[in-house]
This record gives structure tokens, C-alpha cells and sequence, in this order.
């Protein structure tokens, strides 16, 4: 599906990268994301933190959103979701 | 002595949340969450004027506020050597987000070393880039570090601390700061804990909202907002401590006072830069929160229509350790009346100073206010950017929302009730 990607400097010159899709990733999706990116889940009802060394992906199963935040700009994190976020299918 | 790694603490299993009056805990201290947009604001308010001595009101207050928190954590966790209370010491700082910190000496002084900081790292990201700063920042952190070797080896006031070296300064990694022993003990005040709390929650009138303010409270009450390999809370796209909210009351009242004393003509001034703290708060920590997939998964769902995201916000500060704020009314664009039973201000002010004949809740005279700005005024639901120009903008031109604090429990009315209005 298509992934479009906001980069922005948040606080405490940490960099964010919101990744706007289609629809909200499934549960199924979520713990495949977490695998690629080598990354511990924890979930809080509808929302997932994947946490890794570079920083975290924050996601809902309410929103077409889901955000990146890490120390660097430039983690080869963010090529892996986008990656895996356009290969989804949209269906909802 | 030097600090040795002992084994991680546990320090979230003695936070303690009381559910019915919304207040938090750690180690018999308040704590509630703040931004370093607030924190470096409010720092710089008292430290700034040159006619009264604003760093030490920051040093002094973290010193006497750290110890009481210092010594029970010593207590709770049966420590015995200086090895372990130094260890529990830097824990807890890390754990509260204020950074990386590091102690050696012994019952004549030592030093401290900041391998990172809440304060130096905020301001650096926030400021460096047009400011060269030429003095050191971490005024918290040389109170806490005194506090350790007092809570350690003596007794409160014994030892002092200054900060030799700031990275906000130097622009290097790490800051250094050195206690020693004081000739002659300083008299200085203890925590007053927990305050003067409510005896039991008042039954508020419930509003008309789609929010449920206890399910956002369970929610983020179970998020997990601690210190990071950095010793830094990194969420909402700010820079969070948990802050012994003692700290807070003890700086903002004593420099009004101050202000009384030496210049009373900028006394309603300086009440004026606490309620502006408010703003300050409220536009960068809320507005963050209000743009954050955090409040898409837990409060956004709720919400049906302008007012919801009113009692949003305001469900969202009772969850903080503020207190049982609740948006009694809301009119869409014209008027929010709220009410907080049990507000940290004046739990603190009633131990400290007892009942008084005027309101002085200042930090929620200015945030309340300030809420419905961001909404009514600065449309948060378009997720506008939060730059300081935005900021600016919001709260200085015109048609701006103010509140008055109509019921004071620091007067003697069983809680604190606010308008806030246009004009």
C-alpha cells in the first residue's frame, strides 16, 4: 500500500519519521514488523511500542499512523518499515 | 569510595498511584510529569532577575526536596554502604529521567559526574543553535548531588555543590559538579511529603463528555515512562522528567515571595511568569501529547466532538500526578469551568504556608486557560507544528483565553474550581 513519510526534529534533537498508510497494521503485521526489525513488543491495549537500539515505532491499531522515533536520522530502521509497509495489501 | 554497578533496582515497583485522588508517588514524594519546555521556562524565570538569588532558590529547593525523597529510597532498599546508596542514587535519577550520573567520595566531599542531563541536553536542542550560553544549567541536579552526600553522610545542609563544568556550556559530552563539605551546616527546610491531601475525594458533578477520564487514566498510568540507556523519558516528542513535584511548588512560592520581599512591585509579575509556565506546559507537552500516536490509540477513539477534546486533556493531567482535574463544563469556544480536587499546588502550599485569604494556584490558573487556547484557538486537531513562533503567536495576540480561580482550597473551599474565558 502506498506509505507516505514525515520527516521531522522533535525534542531533545531526537529525529521522528511519521509513516502514514491506508489503514492500521494488524496484530499478525505487528509481530512480523517486530521480527524484521529485531525489536521488543510491548502492547498497552490498542497501542504497540516496538523498542530496538536505535529507538522506538509507536503504533495503534486505531490509526493509519504510526511513528519512528530514534537519536539518529538517518537508522536503517526507517528504510525496513517503509519497506514493509508498501509491501502490505490494503485490504482493511 | 567510588560508585560500583550494583544490580538494577526495580524503582517502579515503589511508585505508588493513589487511584482516588490521582496522585503519585516514589519514595513518600509526589511526582508528576513535566517537559523540559516547562522545566528550562521555569528555571530561567527564577535565575534570570539579577535583584534576587534565583539559583540558589533551584539549588537549595532540589537539595532539601532530594533528600527527604534520597533518604527513604536508602531506607525502602535496606542499603548499608556507601556503595549502595550511591548506586540507589543514580538509579533513581536515571529513573526520573533527569539523566546519567555518577558519584565518588567520601564524609568530606566528592563529585558527581552528568553523563548526560535532562536540563543541559533540553536546553542544547532547544537554544544552542542561536545562543552561546555561558553559565551552567543543571541547578536540579547540584541540589540532588549535595542531597546524596548529605542523605549519605550527614544530615540535610551539610554538604554544598557547584557545577565547575556544563556541557550546555562547553559544548562536550558530560558535566561535572563538586560537593563539599560545609563549614557551618546550612539551615534548610525539609519536604513537607505528601502535603496537606484531601481527606477523601469530593463527588464532582459529572459533564456532559464521551471521554471516559478513568480509562485514560488506567491507560497511561500502565505506559512505561522511565529513564532510557540515557537516563532521559524520551515520549510524546518531549523530553519528560518525573519530578518530585515539591520541587516545583517549593521554587515557583519561593520566588514570589522573594519577589515580595525585595521588589513588591513585580510581585503580581512573577505570578504572572508562573501562569505563563502554565501556557508553556500546556501548548508543548499537551499539544505534543494531543499530536501523538499515544493519544490516537487511548483518547482519540472517545472523542466525538470540540468540547471531548477539552476533557481529553484535562483526563490526560490527572493522570500526570496533578490531582483529580476534571472539566466540569465545556462551551464550544467560549467557556471551560474546571475543577480540581486535591491540586499538588495547594497539597503543598497548605503544609507550608496553611490557609491564605487569596487563590494561588498559579500554575493551573495559567494551564487551564491554556488548554482551551490550543483547541479553540490553535486548532491541535489540524496537528499544526509546535514551534515557538506558533507559540508565540497563540498566546501572545489577542482573543486569548484566561482563567480566574473562583474556589481555593488553599482559602478554605473544598476544592479549587477555574473559568476560563476569552478576554
Amino acid at each position: 500500500m502506498k506509505v507516505k513519510m514525515l520527516n521531522r526534529r522533535v525534542c531533545g534533537d531526537d529525529s521522528a519519521t511519521d509513516f502514514f498508510i491506508e489503514r492500521s497494521l494488524k496484530d499478525l503485521e505487528i509481530e512480523k514488523l517486530k521480527n524484521k526489525l529485531r525489536g521488543r513488543l510491548s502492547v498497552f491495549g490498542s497501542l504497540f511500542y516496538i523498542d530496538f537500539d536505535a529507538g522506538r515505532l509507536t503504533l495503534t491499531s486505531n490509526s493509519e499512523r504510526c511513528t519512528l522515533r530514534t537519536k539518529t536520522n538517518n537508522p536503517d530502521e526507517k528504510i525496513i518499515i517503509a519497506q514493509f509497509l508498501s509491501d502490505l495489501e490494503i485490504v482493511k | 569510595m567510588q560508585q560500583t554497578q550494583l544490580k538494577e533496582l526495580n524503582i517502579a515497583q515503589n511508585i505508588i498511584i493513589d487511584k482516588e485522588r490521582k496522585l503519585v508517588s516514589l519514595y513518600g514524594e509526589p511526582v508528576i510529569f513535566h517537559c523540559h519546555h516547562y522545566n528550562l521556562f521555569l528555571q530561567q524565570t527564577i535565575s534570570d532577575p539579577p535583584f534576587i538569588n534565583g539559583i540558589e532558590i533551584l539549588q537549595d529547593s532540589s537539595q532539601e526536596i532530594n533528600f527527604s525523597q534520597l533518604s527513604n529510597a536508602f531506607l525502602a532498599h535496606d542499603a548499608n554502604t556507601v556503595e549502595e546508596k550511591f548506586a540507589i542514587a543514580s538509579q533513581l535519577f536515571k529513573y526520573q529521567g533527569f539523566g546519567i550520573i555518577e558519584f565518588s567520595g567520601d564524609e568530606n566531599g566528592g563529585t558527581a559526574k552528568l553523563l548526560s542531563s535532562h536540563y543541559a541536553q533540553g536546553w542544547t536542542s532547544k537554544y544552542a543553535h542561536q545562543i552561546q550560553r555561558a553559565k551552567p544549567i543543571d541547578h536540579f541536579a547540584v541540589g540532588f548531588a549535595a542531597a546524596v552526600f548529605d542523605a549519605i553522610y550527614a544530615d540535610l545542609g551539610h554538604f554544598s555543590a557547584i557545577e565547575e563544568s556544563c556541557s550546555a556550556v562547553t559544548k562536550t559530552l558530560g558535566c561535572t559538579i563538586q560537593i563539599s563539605k560545609a563549614p557551618v551546616p546550612r539551615v534548610l527546610k525539609p519536604s513537607p511529603g505528601m502535603g496537606e491531601i484531601t481527606s477523601s475525594p469530593i463527588s464532582l458533578p459529572r459533564a456532559e463528555t464521551n471521554v471516559d477520564y478513568e480509562a485514560v487514566n488506567e491507560a497511561l498510568w500502565g505506559l512505561p515512562l522511565a529513564g532510557d540507556d540515557d537516563g532521559l523519558i524520551r515520549a510524546f516528542n518531549v523530553l519528560l522528567t518525573h519530578m518530585p513535584s515539591n520541587y516545583y511548588n517549593r521554587i515557583q512560592y519561593r520566588f514570589v515571595e522573594e519577589l515580595r520581599q525585595v521588589h513588591p512591585d513585580l510581585c503580581d509579575v512573577g505570578k504572572e511568569l508562573i501562569r505563563e509556565s502554565g501556557h508553556v506546559c500546556v501548548f508543548y507537552t499537551f499539544g505534543n501529547i494531543m499530536e501523538s500516536v499515544e493519544w490516537e490509540a487511548v483518547v482519540q477513539p472517545m472523542i466525538k466532538n470540540d468540547t471531548d477534546w477539552i476533557h481529553g486533556g484535562f483526563a490526560v493531567a490527572s493522570s500526570l500526578g496533578w490531582g483529580r482535574w476534571e472539566a466540569l463544563e465545556v462551551e464550544s469556544d467560549k467557556l471551560a469551568r474546571v475543577a480540581i480536587d486535591g491540586n499538588y499546588e495547594t497539597n503543598y502550599h497548605l503544609a507550608t504556608y496553611g490557609a491564605t485569604d487569596k487563590a494561588r494556584c498559579f500554575f493551573a490558573q495559567g494551564a487551564i486557560p491554556a488548554m482551551m487556547n490550543i483547541v479553540y484557538n490553535g486548532k491541535i486537531q489540524e496537528k499544526p507544528e509546535l514551534t515557538e513562533a506558533f507559540y508565540e503567536r497563540l498566546f501572545k495576540q489577542g482573543n486569548v483565553f484566561h482563567a480566574k480561580e473562583l474556589k481555593a482550597r488553599e482559602k478554605g473551599d473544598p476544592y479549587c474550581e477555574f473559568v476560563a474565558q476569552r478576554g
